[in-house]
């Protein structure tokens, strides 16, 4: 294998490490086997990820929606429904709903590459996906100008590898050189193997809003 | 934490909000054109709460992509619910779908799962709910109304007590035990959402509903659990309303004193936490079994606070064709992001392109358009395709030749939208008149060309910039008069066989500039001595500057009527370069006046750059035989037959009578009016206004 690169198998067993630790920490990591055997055919999620709208950003600012009600829709949407008596026991509703995005992540192997590829997608509660916009603005500041800078940060817009659904996807094409120093310090040192997954996803992972908690370093140093 | 007698506080419920993703809708899609079809049945669908959201977050029943699948499994620490979807097939059926009678069906089974038993083998059914849609494929418009049904049984319930917090009842380890039996508990199958509480010393144990009588055994006082979706700190989430009424209809008569823990899990940064937990106690007087299903509540209320649907707009994720000017526009910007933050991708996309002829150098000039994100291409030729065209003119097919072939700018348009359907193209049929090329003077004919002549003015009056990409010289000059006379920026391409030329004409200063007396350097361009550089306004135009390769003999035949005979390469290198020199000019703070130099030999692999993009050339000439490049720059003639002031000011002035007389009369006409014929007595004009009428010369 090249330099900064990991086999397919070794995806699924950090993967399956990963796991582990998620499940012990109840950190929410699923496996998805959609094309079992496959190289590149199962992944790893994480979802419901819920992140607020940060109150500087409107996100009806941010993407002009389609003005709803143009035509013969709006009598659709004034169908009320009266028979429900006013019903006491509920918490009254609090004028404007609370604005969030939901983050799915997904961990992939790319063959091409022959490295993982984190891709993502923030969708409204209603289903209708953030624009790339909303997401950077729901990052924290301080990693908002790594997106600037970082190589490892290129973002395009991609149609999931299985799923077929468009997500966004951190692009795989500097992983390799940004992995190889680390992979190269943790082999000289000799300390047992580094997880791979882990000391990428923890670099990459905040960017676009994931973090992943400091315990999951433990892996592959305690057994 | 109950002696006090103080009044009962009133218990209410945070109800459920819904939170679809983009998958659910998706697959909802493809359910509905694959499966469902008409068919208008109840289906089966699964949604999940999670009882470990941050504070603020309100209740969520979650639907995904895998809603739909029979085998569900909600995801880790979440809780599984059972829904139906009633998927509507018109919009009417939608409106006029009778809400009470489903919100009806739906708590009758919450019911009967109560009163059979069911429920307490498996309690996540209390948490049913439904669903109600009508998806307008067309529009990618989704409706949906949702019911998280809450049997009012046993209504008005109260508190003995306020809300507290676990931590303040329970010690740490008790807390930890809880975690731990819970944990247990829910091995190896799904997350259990509703569950039986015990406190002996320091141990916490948890159990399941169905184990009542061995686990709470006679006791008086009882405390039941249930995983808590809500945040607030004073109220309870949903699901324990139907929890309340499967513990009535079941104990209410064996028990004085009932405590619920709103059980609330969460884990930051690692940690593990459900101090927050609420216990609540609830004044659970016997009350009656009802002998039929209680009355009900749950329609969700929408955006504007009332008792009704909502409606999504996915086009901008779904509709394939928003999807791919999303992915073109993202990849551009990641240029601009990564390579060239002064990129102005606006300029370049808002840059509305003529482009007069459809042949190899138009269609591959258009394709490279497309690739910069130009969004308003207009296509003009009057040719057919013809059998030869596909191999080299890379927008037609075999297809495009049948019949007699169709029309090279409404196919050529056409295939730029089958590309990318984000494209403003528009192929335009037209002849453009030449000079030396007689219309005649019979009045249909006149009046034929007059409304070609204004057909081109209205196109490049509607367009930023116009590329000349004809097969012939003289075809040019109309646009090149008109582009010039309205100060639009011209990019023009000419192939030979082996070599092409790309140049920018020179861009007139504004009319309002030139009224303030810049008429001194306007008028006596050749004399003055400017340098290496020559600013854009006075640079010339394709008419100023033979085509001819530097050398070579004025004798030689111009490079456009060999064309028929081009190394096929030459049209790609020619038409990128086009497209290049644009958007460099573009770029440029100058725009169409930026200056250029007048670099000879190799000078310009060491010249600063001018834009972001680099250098703004006047001309480029190519040469396949040396795969060299040169970039001379020269200046405005002031006897040019198309650009100069005295062809310029005939045209204002006399419009299209001027322009007929060009056509109708022998070249010797804009010579004899620009004063060439009187300059260059011994030159082979001529040659130039040779004639071509070959459709299949490029």
């Amino acid at each position: 294998m090249a330099a900064g690169t990991l086999t397919w198998c070794r995806f699924k067993d950090e993967a399956s490490q990963l796991l582990r630790h998620s499940d012990r920490i109840k950190d929410g990591w699923e496996w998805t086997e959609v094309e079992e055997d496959q190289a590149g055919g199962s992944f790893l999620v994480k979802k419901d990820v819920i992140r607020q709208v940060d109150e500087r950003v409107d996100a009806r600012d941010c993407v002009p929606l389609e003005e709803a009600e143009d035509e013969d829709n709006s009598d659709v949407l004034g169908v009320e429904y009266n028979m429900e008596e006013a019903d006491t026991n509920t918490v009254p509703c609090e004028l404007k709903e609370t604005e969030y995005y939901r983050y799915q992540y997904h961990v992939l192997y790319s063959t091409s590459y022959s490295v993982p590829v984190l891709y993502f997608i923030a969708s409204r509660p209603d289903g209708s996906l953030a624009s790339l916009d909303e997401v950077w603005s729901s990052v924290p500041g301080s990693f908002q100008s790594r997106l600037q800078d970082d190589r490892w940060t290129f973002l395009t817009q991609q149609e999931h590898p299985v799923l077929g659904c468009p997500m966004f996807q951190l692009h795989p094409c500097h992983t390799a050189t940004m992995m190889q120093p680390v992979m190269q310090e943790t082999h000289d040192k000799d300390r047992g193997s580094c997880n791979y997954l882990v000391s990428w996803l923890s670099t990459v992972g905040p960017v676009v809003g994931l973090n992943l908690p400091l315990s999951y370093a433990q892996i592959g140093h305690v057994t | 934490m109950s002696e006090g007698n103080a009044s009962p506080i009133p218990l209410q419920f945070a109800p459920f909000g819904s939170a679809l993703d983009a998958g659910f809708w998706h697959k909802l899609t493809q359910n509905k054109l694959e499966v469902y079809k008409l068919d208008d049945q109840p289906r089966p669908i699964h949604g999940f709460y999670y009882n470990g959201d941050a504070p603020g977050l309100p209740c969520r029943m979650s639907l995904e992509f895998n809603a739909f699948d029979e085998s569900y499994k909600s995801p880790p620490r979440c809780c599984l619910s059972y829904g139906t979807l009633h998927n509507m097939n018109t919009m009417e059926a939608f409106k006029e779908s009778d809400k009470k009678a489903l919100i009806d069906s739906a708590a009758q089974k919450i019911w009967e799962d109560i009163t059979s038993g069911a429920a307490l083998q498996n309690p996540s059914l209390l948490t049913r709910f439904l669903l109600l849609t009508f998806a307008d494929l067309k529009k990618y418009y989704y409706y949906y109304w949702f019911a998280f049904p809450a049997l009012c049984y046993p209504d008005n319930v109260t508190m003995a007590t306020e809300p507290v917090t676990i931590k303040t009842v329970f010690s740490e380890k008790q807390i930890s035990s809880l975690q731990q039996s819970y944990d247990s508990l829910c091995e190896g199958g799904q997350q259990v959402g509703f569950f039986l509480v015990k406190r002996v010393g320091d141990e916490v144990t948890v159990g399941n509903l169905r184990d009542w009588d061995t686990f709470s055994g006679t006791k008086r006082k009882v405390t039941v659990g249930f995983c808590d979706p809500c945040t607030l700190d004073k109220h309870p989430g949903w699901p324990l309303r139907n929890l309340l009424a499967l513990v009535a209809y079941n104990w209410s008569h064996r028990i004085d004193e009932l405590e619920i823990l709103c059980f609330r899990d969460r884990v930051r940064e690692g940690v593990r936490d459900s101090s927050h937990s609420l216990l609540l106690q609830v004044n659970m007087a016997a009350v009656q079994s009802p002998t039929e299903c209680p009355k009900c509540v749950g329609w969700e209320k929408n955006q504007k606070g009332k008792l009704g649907p909502r409606m999504v707009n996915l086009s901008a994720s779904m509709d394939p064709a928003r999807l791919a000017e999303s992915a073109v526009d993202l990849n551009l910007k990641l240029m601009r992001w990564r390579l060239l933050p002064s990129l102005d991708l606006d300029r370049i996309g808002s840059c509305r392109c003529l482009l007069l002829g459809s042949g190899t150098l138009g269609c591959n000039v258009a394709r490279c358009l497309l690739g910069w994100g130009v969004r308003t291409i207009t296509l003009v030729d009057n040719a057919k395709v013809s059998f030869s065209n596909p191999v080299r003119q890379s927008l037609f097919e075999f297809e495009d030749c049948l019949q007699g072939g169709r029309s090279k700018a409404e196919a050529a348009a056409e295939k730029l939208k089958r590309i990318f359907p984000g494209v403003n193209a528009t192929g335009v049929t037209l002849s453009i008149p030449m000079p030396g090329h007689p219309v005649g003077t019979s009045e249909e004919a006149v009046s034929q060309t007059r409304q070609d002549v204004q057909k081109l003015e209205e196109l490049l009056q509607s367009h930023d910039a116009v590329f000349l990409l004809m097969d012939t010289r003289e075809s040019r000059w109309l646009p090149t008069v008109m582009a010039a006379s309205r100060r639009k920026l011209v990019i023009n391409a000419a192939l030979g066989f082996d070599t092409y030329m790309v140049c920018r004409h020179g861009l007139k200063r504004p009319l309002s500039d030139q009224a303030e007396g810049g008429s001194s350097t306007e008028t006596a361009p050749m004399h003055s001595t400017m340098g290496r550089v020559i600013p854009g306004h006075m640079l010339g135009c394709y008419f100023c500057n033979d085509v001819v390769a530097p050398g070579n003999s004025t004798r030689d035949r111009t490079l456009d009527q060999q064309c028929t005979v081009t190394r096929p390469g030459i049209s790609m290198v020619a038409a990128a370069m086009a497209v290049e020199l644009l958007v460099s000019v573009l770029q440029h703070p100058d725009g169409g006046h930026a200056s250029a130099d007048t670099l000879g030999k190799d000078d310009h692999f060491s010249a600063d750059y001018t834009s972001p993009l680099g250098l703004v050339p006047h001309q480029l000439r190519g040469f396949l035989s040396r795969f060299h490049t040169v970039l001379p720059a020269s200046l405005r003639f002031d006897r040019c037959t198309a650009c100069s002031e005295l062809v310029l000011e005939k045209y204002e002035t006399d419009g299209f009578d001027f322009l007929l007389e060009a056509f109708n009369s022998p070249s010797s006409y804009l010579e004899n009016l620009t004063g060439l014929t009187q300059l260059h007595l011994e030159t082979q004009e001529a040659e130039i206004w040779e004639l071509s009428d070959d459709e299949d010369m490029m």
